[in-house]
């Protein structure tokens, strides 16, 4: 029988160490050398994960935290006492992705402090959602095609490719955005399945068409939620509906709303496993 | 007025290592226990009156516990066999010669970076390079002790630059951007080749960042033998490939922190890391240095079989162990032959096993594989390719023939012809490249 190597340290020697980076001479540069925070997520939609939690996550882990993550019901005020007992900081995120951080007066918790950080969705149990949410919007402005991309690729390298549905904003109300997606993201991720929110325009001017929908369909949309203005564009609305459902893309038509906007609270429960049908029950916010 | 805050019970979901490892209840542990004690008595021709005694102290030690330590001969054998498992590695011929570093009493995050800087020097100590696994501390019932969140010990650094475009390793820019959040200083001047510190986070989940001793990494430049512009490329690479992120399984003990190298085909160099668009995209900049025209159709070809010369040479010259796919190819048939003949179905994954380059010139290109799941074995998630892994899984895969048509077994989709692929799709065929590839 061949024996292990067995490698323990002699009696008596000590163990080499190395230094961790931050620490000199034993002593932590930074001026909190160990702070213990909380993500406390109000349970809401079950099977889609919170993007704002997740970003939460990635920006405390990224600064040395020991971060414990907990879903919860009820009022988060409320139970803030029973939950954030032993933290050191709160982030309460509740229905509509809105942080709130205790003490008030904590060192805002935002990109700022980790410039682009990927939001960190390794706390989700993935045995109970394959579906991932991905913002098409940052500050109420489309963010750029390059850093979505950098995500996508994350999240499939990290994930081992889960669906992605983008939210926040219509992804063609930037029409290179929407065209840059269609035609890099299976390169950067291949086999990936999405799904978006468009809006439609009676005039065409929406960048929709049989051939783009063809083209959004070969790089992996599933379903699209197609928001209309008015009866003219309910018309061109159904067209598009058509190509779609040749082309293999469920479709939802949706009537004007004051503003297009899809979060995590109104997307409907429905998402489940990871099938690209539960794509079909993802709704707008009116 | 408000009474009830909660109304249902707080779920604790945390941690990200907690949301990797295989959940397993206590009767599939025992069965995973005892299947494997009895599989170590039986391979290594031990009395079945010492294996009854082991079982008995393994039973009781789980009822009382959760869990059970393995002795270092087990701790070995159960590395080995989880590598004979493992249906993704191509290198698998050598199994029994793994070098098994035991390491259970280390848990403090200096010191795992200490030995983790040791593997790496010890690797290719004796001349070539050594397949290697460091074991740290098993999760013990409940408790998770620290991992290594690096996905190998040596990688190199990718930044993001403004314009969109990367310096480095682009599957580096989220540890990269850690790392520097963490407090790590990148090289005053920043290069395509820095060596990013190793990330390991303790059993609380706190992040701590280490950087290797002078010497610990051996990189080599790549140069072509003849081409000598393919040295100005600037590419490089390191000798020892070694995954930190998997988790070692044996007997129902999960290993989250067991680093462990073998030593590279050149093909995931040349035709992955230096040629994915994803990666270092050196095609073009490779094809420029040739002198290859890249308006044929055929022009990444024989780029691609250019850098992979060049690796190899290269990793030759520096008296790096290295392979080609062929001959990495050829000893896995050979691998394949002797777990049969040892009365063993080998595990393996088609689209893993098959390398990139000159694919069916290889002759696993045309080999029926059948993934069995067995245990022990690695596993980078319970999500994904942990989810099937179990005693009953292997069992149930044994029982498919490896030449019937089930979806079980993987090949060649094309090889069988289109009625396979068809019953796999549950639809009808239609896609144009799958009609041209016939």
């Amino acid at each position: 029988m061949q024996q292990s190597v067995s490698a323990t340290a002699r009696p008596g020697t000590a163990r080499p160490q190395l230094t961790p980076i931050g620490v000199a001479n034993g002593v932590a540069r930074g001026a909190v050398a160990h702070r213990k925070s909380l993500v406390a997520v109000i349970q809401t939609q079950p099977n889609l994960p919170s993007l704002a939690a997740a970003r939460v996550a990635a920006v405390l882990r990224a600064r040395g935290d020991e971060v414990r993550f907990v879903e919860f019901e009820g009022d988060g005020l409320l139970a803030l006492p029973r939950l954030g007992l032993d933290a050191d900081l709160v982030a309460l995120v509740d229905a509509d992705d809105e942080v709130r951080m205790f003490p008030a007066n904590a060192a805002a918790v935002s990109d700022s402090a980790a410039p682009g950080l990927v939001p960190d969705f390794s706390d989700y149990p993935f045995a109970r959602t394959r579906v991932l949410p991905i913002a098409a919007a940052a500050g109420g402005a489309t963010r750029s095609l390059g850093a979505m991309l950098h995500e996508v690729r994350e999240y499939a390298r990290r994930y081992a490719m889960p669906d992605l549905v983008f939210i926040d904003r219509a992804l063609n109300a930037d029409h290179a955005l929407f065209a840059g997606l269609i035609d890099a993201i299976q390169r950067h991720a291949p086999g990936v399945q999405w799904m978006a929110a468009v809006h439609v325009n009676h005039d065409e001017s929406d960048a929709l068409s049989r051939k783009t929908i063809r083209a959004a369909a070969a790089s992996g949309v599933r379903s699209l939620v197609l928001r209309t203005e008015d009866e003219r564009s309910a018309d061109r609305a159904r067209e598009l509906a058509t190509h779609a459902g040749d082309a293999g893309i469920l479709t939802r038509i949706v009537a004007a709303a004051p503003l297009i906007e899809i979060s995590r609270a109104n997307v409907i429960a429905a998402i489940r496993g990871g099938s690209s049908h539960a794509f079909a029950d993802i709704a707008l916010k009116d | 007025m408000h009474t009830a805050t909660i109304t249902t019970p707080t779920i604790d979901i945390s941690n990200p290592l907690r949301q990797r490892l295989r959940m397993l209840a206590p009767a599939a542990k025992l069965a995973e226990a005892e299947s494997f004690i009895r599989q170590f008595h039986e391979e290594n021709g031990l009395d079945q009156a010492t294996c009854e005694a082991r079982l008995r102290e393994v039973r009781r030690q789980l009822a009382r516990t959760n869990h059970y330590d393995h002795t270092p001969d087990e701790l070995a054998f159960g590395a080995r066999v989880a590598w004979r498992n493992h249906a993704r590695c191509i290198g698998r011929l050598f199994w029994k010669s793994l070098v098994v570093v035991d390491r259970r009493e280390v848990t403090d995050p200096a010191e795992i970076a200490a030995c983790c800087a040791e593997h790496l020097v010890s690797a290719r100590k004796s001349g070539g390079i050594r397949s290697t696994i460091t074991v740290f501390a098993p999760v013990r019932g409940d408790e998770l002790p620290a991992h290594i969140e690096s996905r190998q010990l040596v990688q190199y650094a990718g930044y993001l630059e403004d314009d969109g475009s990367v310096l480095g390793d682009p599957a580096s820019i989220e540890a990269t951007r850690t790392a520097i959040a963490l407090g790590w200083t990148p090289p005053r001047a920043r290069s395509r080749f820095d060596l990013l510190p190793l990330q390991i986070c303790d059993a609380r989940g706190r992040r701590h960042l280490f950087e290797y001793p002078e010497g610990t990494v051996q990189e080599v430049a790549i140069t072509h033998p003849a081409a000598p512009a393919i040295a100005g490329l600037g590419l490089r690479w390191y000798t020892v490939p070694a995954v930190s992120s998997m988790v070692m399984t044996i007997g129902g003990i999960e290993y989250p922190c067991a680093p462990f190298n073998g030593f590279y085909m050149a093909s995931e160099i040349a035709s992955r890391n230096f040629a994915d668009e994803s990666r270092y995209d050196q095609l073009h900049a490779a094809a420029g240095a040739l002198g290859i025209d890249t308006a044929g159709a055929l022009w990444k070809d024989r780029v691609l079989t250019e850098l992979n010369e060049a690796v190899l040479h290269s990793f030759r010259s520096a008296g790096a162990t290295i392979l080609d796919h062929h001959t990495a190819s050829a000893q896995f048939m050979e691998f394949f032959q002797k777990e049969r003949g040892a009365g063993r179905e080998p595990s393996a994954e088609w689209s893993w096993i098959v390398p990139p380059q000159a694919s069916a010139a290889c002759p696993v290109y045309h080999l029926p594989m059948q993934d069995r799941h067995a245990v022990p074995n690695y596993y980078g998630s319970a999500a994904t390719d942990g989810a099937r892994l179990g005693v009953a899984s292997a069992g149930a895969a044994a029982e498919v023939d490896a030449e019937s048509d089930e979806p079980g077994v993987s090949r060649c989709p094309f090889a069988r012809g289109l009625g396979f692929l068809a019953r796999a799709m549950k639809k009808p065929l239609g896609h144009p490249m799958s009609l041209n590839s016939l």
